[in-house]
């Protein structure tokens, strides 16, 4: 016959089970990015001349105050890109343009290209 | 078959639980070992997703920003005016680098006068936290 075990499994079980729903709860599984950002003051000093300058209204995109859409705004970008990879882009979200809205404008400006992208706040903000 | 004995002895029974183990032991190893422990944040935020590659290094200092606009600063909130002064002080924790986590659904021009005030605040680099994309 076996020897009997000294430590019983049953409170074994209860407390890795214990554990298990601790670690369940209490890790994260969150994949974090983070964008490097920078600010350009609009009527202020230096950074913002040869820049092009994109609006986000929540109605459209406007390029140097020229109403474009998507595919355009990118194939413009793009070829400005091309000319000149140090090409600086400051973007300008209206008044109530949700944040993910403006991550969404500088990823596909940095996938077309864009090394330089930063926002721009208003003077009097 | 075993549903005609009268009695089980206990390693019996022991061998029964052996594999439940086995696999609760294995579950437990991998969320050890996989998942972050990580602070949980005083308010919930929904980060945007992004495109960006660069993984994220725990940061310095983390200012959020909540889906209605609040702005917390170590635990704690903080008013939008008093932030630049609040980061001059605490240049020594900061050393020039900032996080913002800020809610997807934020207004982006209010995350943009938290980074002009945390720019004035004297800090250099300023990274804006986000999720990775899912799916391919």
């Amino acid at each position: 016959m076996r020897r009997r075990a000294i430590i019983s499994l049953t409170p074994l079980i209860d407390v890795v089970f214990i554990l298990l729903v601790f670690f369940m709860l209490a890790s994260s599984f969150m994949d974090w990015r983070t964008l490097s950002l920078g600010v350009a003051r609009a009527g202020g000093t230096g950074g913002m001349t040869g820049a092009l300058l994109v609006e986000l209204r929540k109605d459209g995109l406007r390029l140097s105050g020229r109403a474009l859409d998507n595919a355009a705004l990118i194939s413009t970008l793009s070829s400005r890109f091309k000319k000149d990879p140090e090409q600086r882009v400051l973007i300008k979200p209206d008044q109530g343009v949700p944040l993910q809205d403006a991550v969404n404008l500088i990823d596909r400006i940095a996938a077309a290209g864009g090394r330089d992208v930063s926002f721009v706040s208003a003077p009097g903000r | 078959m075993a549903f005609g004995k009268p009695r089980r002895r206990p390693s019996d029974e022991d061998q029964r639980i052996l594999p439940l183990i086995n696999v609760v032991f294995l579950l437990l190893i991998f969320f050890m070992v996989a998942g972050q422990l990580s602070k949980t944040d005083r308010i919930r935020i929904d980060p945007p997703v992004s495109d960006s590659k660069k993984e994220a290094a725990e940061p310095p200092l983390q200012i959020l920003i909540a889906p209605d606009g609040r702005i917390v600063l170590g635990g704690e909130d903080i008013a939008l005016d008093a932030l630049s002064g609040k980061l001059r002080q605490m240049s020594d924790t900061h050393a020039g680098t900032v996080h913002v986590k800020a809610d997807g659904a934020v207004d982006a021009v209010t995350v943009i006068g938290v980074l002009d005030r945390i720019k004035a605040g004297g800090a250099t680099k300023v990274n804006l936290l986000t999720s990775a994309r899912k799916g391919p």
